[in-house]
């Protein structure tokens, strides 16, 4: 299935945690970006900086205090049926024992779908196509209980499970913890393949490898403010490495060479300046 | 969608309340308790009650916070509130519409209920909010000592007193993340329909129920390695009662005993 173009505009979303209590806590300020499905979006930032809570604001599960989350140029707070926007925005929560409950891995698969409306053939044919994708063999792992799989195909299941309601935009929350690294390959592949079929990626992450082989942009957030939103390459190469460093993210190795060649030439260069002018 | 509940929360706080022994504090919750059980005169009871305001007051507790948070629990004392007021059928007729019959006893009965057990609600909530949750665990623990006589494990006992207390808040963040990621794909947890309702709860409470069993696990795991032994321990902070928890109990033992003279 081939996804049409889909476009997020986030503009000048704050959101405060358990406003006008005691406890209250800001988890948003000011954050504005827009993005298309012919990018991957990554976001990256300490822990406590938002990401999840920007995630958990493009799936309306709470709504911004100000600003606003458009998705096709449609506002998400004037859609009155949130199943709209969950059955287009699907979102792979980091721990994938917060959602396996079923009995069997089949019925966790069909799970989504049939909430969201689908009849209960189609569910089917999409839930094996979707285990199948993560490489996980439908046939073989069907009627197994999904408390009894290991993490990593917890994992699996768990990402095929929002797979198999086909959604446009679909979140990743930290996908590559906990994973070996053929997993993270074959990870990077779906990604990739889920890409090309024009849905759009969102990664949550802190893993600057995978960020730098997946993500084409990148919003760096830090203390519920919005670091850099622009091209993931100028960040790594060009962005004041002290502010990379606080952001908790490490430069890909290299990025670290390519800034390291650069010093070295602009001493040298500095170099041949006084030189000259000794001269 | 469990976010406004106070239930095991700890407020930090500097006030006098905060500062006092956490022993004296569950004495004297126990000794009110049972006194708002067992008087039945109102004057008393107001009398006992304004005591229990003062002291929610000297806490410096934000009300609004903790009225929010007793919400349902007050709701729910309303609806006995009108039922004591409009089923008893004894005393004085104060007020009569058609089959609404308001009598004396009935309005004394209501208020006389409604005021003893919000009391004790905001007793408890004065005891959780003021105290830490290992500050509870460690004044239970030395106030069932006697009991080791009785060889029961008192160490253990409030050792699991303690985790159950340090794990409400982290329960409740669990549980607000399974309900993210169920409502996520498609769950409705606030359907009108009752079936719906019903059928909302296993994919909430069995990932909780797996989760805590795991936790519980590790955290067994975890104390086993590290070579627990219930008896042997020992606490890094010794809390001593000091003058301020003589001078409270002597005000409080004087408040009960002034009002029962009195009325």
């Amino acid at each position: 299935m081939i996804v049409n173009d889909t476009n997020i505009k986030v503009d000048s979303v704050s959101f405060t945690y358990n406003n006008g209590s005691i406890f209250q806590k800001q988890a948003l300020q000011d954050i504005s970006f827009e993005i298309n499905n012919k990018d991957i979006l990554g976001i990256c930032g300490n822990t406590g900086s938002g990401k999840s809570t920007l995630i958990r604001l493009l799936n309306r599960l709470i709504k911004p205090d100000s600003g606003f989350v458009k998705i096709n140029d449609v506002d998400l707070s004037e859609i009155k049926d949130p199943m709209e926007i969950r059955r287009k925005v699907g979102i792979i929560f980091q721990y994938p024992d917060n959602q396996l409950f079923e009995s069997s891995v089949k019925k966790e698969l069909v799970y989504g779908p049939l909430n969201f409306g689908f009849k209960k053939r189609e569910a089917l044919s999409q839930a094996r196509d979707s285990l199948n994708r993560t490489g996980l063999d439908y046939h073989k792992y069907k009627n197994r209980n999904p408390f009894s799989l290991s993490g990593g195909e917890k994992r699996k299941v768990a990402i095929a499970s929002i797979l198999s309601s086909r959604p446009e935009v679909i979140i990743f929350d930290e996908p590559t913890a906990g994973l070996d690294s053929n997993s993270r390959d074959n990870l990077i592949e779906l990604i990739f393949s889920l890409k090309k079929e024009g849905r759009m990626i969102i990664i949550i992450s802190h893993d600057s490898r995978f960020i730098d082989k997946v993500c084409d942009k990148l919003l760096v957030l830090s203390k519920s403010k919005q670091v850099y939103f622009g091209d993931r390459e100028e960040f790594f190469s060009r962005f004041d490495k002290s502010t990379i460093d606080d952001v908790g993210i490490e430069l890909p190795f290299e990025y670290k060479v390519l800034r390291a060649d650069r010093e070295k030439n602009s001493i040298k260069k500095i170099k041949e300046f006084i030189n000259k002018k000794h001269v | 969608m469990f976010d406004g509940i106070v239930l095991g929360q700890y407020i930090p706080g500097e006030s006098f309340l905060h500062r006092l022994n956490p022993i004296t504090k569950i004495v004297f919750c126990l000794f009110f308790m049972i006194v708002f059980l067992f008087i039945e005169d109102i004057f008393q009871l107001l009398t006992l009650f304004a005591f229990v305001i003062i002291c929610f007051f000297i806490s410096s507790l934000p009300l609004l916070h903790v009225l929010k948070g007793l919400k349902t629990i007050i709701f729910f004392l309303l609806i006995t509130f009108v039922m004591h007021l409009f089923f008893s059928k004894e005393g004085v007729v104060l007020f009569e519409y058609s089959f609404i019959v308001i009598t004396s006893k009935g309005l004394y009965n209501a208020i006389l209920i409604f005021l003893r057990i919000f009391s004790i609600i905001m007793l408890n909530s004065i005891l959780t909010l003021t105290t830490m949750p290992t500050d509870i665990a460690w004044a239970i623990e030395k106030l069932l000592y006697p009991l080791r006589l009785f060889r029961f494990p008192v160490e253990d006992f409030a050792l699991m007193l303690s985790l159950s207390l340090r794990f409400i808040p982290v329960l409740f963040e669990e549980l607000n993340k399974i309900i993210d990621s169920q409502r996520s794909r498609g769950a409705m947890f606030d359907s009108p329909s009752f079936v719906k309702k019903i059928m909302a709860f296993p994919p909430i409470l069995i990932p909780l129920f797996v989760n805590s069993f795991q936790r519980a696990e590790e955290i067994a795991i975890a104390m086993e390695t590290r070579c627990y032994s219930g008896s042997k321990r020992t606490h890094l902070n010794i809390i001593r009662p000091g003058l301020i928890d003589v001078l409270f109990f002597i005000t409080f033992v004087s408040v009960a005993l002034i009002s029962f003279y009195l009325f």
